[in-house]
């Protein structure tokens, strides 16, 4: 690969990531929910169309670019429907006040209303609730089919197949998107929460891709929840989802070394989490404590703030952090939570109780094949002193990984602990 | 298809006073009737108003206006269409604000040619 292709690559995933979903969402407010799918296949092939193009040079102003192609393709749709009805002659007649119309749809402010409502239109009862986050993750938050595979943990084509189904369900039911009361609907809350949850983790998860995009990732999110606490009424949860985020997000750069290693929280430099960042998230988490339900996103930004109050890694207060993952356990069962709530344990008791549970619990069978299961028994097996043993599961959590830099994580867990012994 | 503007009339201060369990419950009402009117194709687009506003007259402005204090203030508006009078009435019907004592006024939009 030339390093104008790689560039090419890397500077079109950016532009897929933070315009797909405004330009399907901008010309879904055009259409109307009826055309979800032509509104996706418009912005698909523009981004085709500018992987063709762009392979020599790239253009000034690539987003630029991209819009005005979208435009200009979503005109010669029009004209071609136009000539089957003669009902939307007006393209015709009028072509300017239709790219009026889709400019001011791209202003900034209109789109994130208008993703909002998206998102509420598309969580309709009619359609399960899996069914309306995996649509939001496609068409608001520009997911791949692949990616959304990987978060239910299903096969390509089943994700292909609800996504079509729920799409044809939403057209045919004549769903609008102007329903009067739509962000006040507390029915809907969970999904929409439940979406922007997953793109904020989409994006958060160290390891994957281009730091940059990832970030995007998670921006985009937080720019979502904020609409959310805005413009949908007051609900606690919502706070205590904006707060989980900003909690995290504070320790977003200090978790990947310049070499582009990953740190692990034992040993992040903790200057480098952004103090003015945390503040706003215990702002946010204080709102979040005036609700009277205690929802999973409530316990995890209370288990986040808990490690970023903490002087050091040791000082962490890792009985409460215990004790949260408890409630958490039973309020959203888990065998991730179950993990995660053994390593706490481990500080808390001892890395011994730590595997006893993970024993009771039967999480490897539980959690099969999860890498980050078996680097956690390895890490147990080295405060224990059980060298052997360790790399035997370390090895085990290199083969299982899929990602580079995470197998660089853990390689390097072994070269360290034979340094020591 | 003509369209008509439907002026949804209720006793704002009962709306004011709703628990949060009850107002949910009215709005996913609301919304399912929308729902059936824009599945069949007569719905335009709507919203409802917000109860505080002014009052204003020729040489003077009311702060809270005289709706707030009547049992009929407009609590919200739904453009639909409509083959007729009739069945914009049919259609005027459904709408949830009956059940809690509320009336719709059903107004032919003027359109001129």
């Amino acid at each position: 690969m030339t390093d104008h292709q790689q560039h090419l690559e890397l500077e079109l995933e950016k532009l897929f990531r933070e315009h797909y979903g405004k330009l399907v969402t901008s010309l879904i407010s055009y259409f109307g929910l009826k055309e979800i799918a032509t509104a996706e296949d418009i912005v698909q092939e523009t981004f085709l169309a500018a992987a063709e193009s762009w392979e020599r040079v790239l253009p000034d102003k690539p987003s630029a670019w991209l819009y005005r192609v979208c435009k200009n393709k979503t005109i010669n749709y029009l004209k071609k429907q136009a000539n089957h009805h003669v009902r939307s002659r007006s393209i015709y007649e009028s072509p300017t006040h239709f790219e009026q119309q889709i400019d001011h749809l791209l202003l900034d402010h209109e789109l994130k209303e208008s993703k909002l409502r998206v998102m509420f239109a598309l969580c309709h009862p009619i359609i399960s609730e899996r069914t309306q986050v995996m649509l939001i993750l496609k068409i608001i938050g520009g997911f791949s089919v692949d990616q959304i595979r990987i978060v239910f943990g299903l096969e390509k084509e089943a994700v292909k197949k609800i996504l079509s189904r729920g799409k044809r369900k939403i057209r045919d039911h004549g769903i609008t998107l102007h329903t009067p009361f739509l962000f006040q609907l507390k029915s809907r809350l969970r999904s929409v929460q439940r979406a922007l949850y997953i793109i904020f983790n989409e994006g958060y998860r160290a390891s994957t891709g281009d730091s940059v995009i990832n970030k995007s990732f998670c921006k985009e999110a937080i720019f979502l929840t904020d609409m959310l606490i805005r413009e949908g009424g007051t609900d606690p949860s919502n706070n205590a989802l904006m707060a989980l985020m900003l909690f995290n997000i504070a320790r977003f750069d200090a978790r990947i070394a310049e070499t582009g290693e990953i740190i692990d929280l034992e040993h992040q430099n903790r200057q480098l989490w952004d103090q003015e960042v945390i503040g706003w998230a215990i702002e946010q988490l204080r709102m979040a404590r005036k609700g009277r339900v205690l929802t999973s996103y409530h316990l995890e930004a209370g288990i986040s703030s808990l490690h970023c109050l903490a002087s050091s890694f040791q000082e962490t207060q890792w009985c409460l952090i215990v004790a949260y993952y408890n409630t958490l356990q039973r309020l959203n069962p888990s065998a991730f939570v179950q993990l995660n709530r053994c390593i706490a344990l481990s500080y808390c008791a001892s890395p011994e109780a730590a595997i006893a549970e993970m024993n009771r619990l039967d999480l490897e069978h539980l959690l099969k094949g999860y890498y980050l299961f078996y680097v956690t028994m390895g890490k147990l097996l080295i405060r224990m002193g059980e060298p052997e043993r360790a790399e035997e599961y370390l090895q085990q959590g290199v083969l299982l990984s899929n990602l580079e830099q995470e197998k660089n994580y853990i390689q390097k867990l072994i070269e360290t602990m034979k340094d020591h012994s | 298809m003509k369209e008509f503007m439907l002026f949804i009339r209720e006793d704002i201060n009962r709306m004011n006073n709703l628990s949060e369990a009850e107002f949910q419950s009215e709005i996913e009402e609301y919304v399912a009737w929308v729902d059936e009117l824009s599945k069949t194709g007569h719905y335009v687009s709507g919203d409802p108003l917000q109860p505080e506003g002014r009052y204003i007259l020729k040489d003077s402005v009311s702060s809270d206006g005289p709706f707030i204090e009547s049992k009929e203030a407009i609590s919200g508006y739904i453009l639909i269409k409509a083959m007729d009078l009739d069945q914009g009435m049919e259609l005027a019907r459904k709408c949830p604000v009956f059940k809690y004592g509320g009336v719709i006024e059903l107004r032919p939009v003027l359109k001129m040619q």
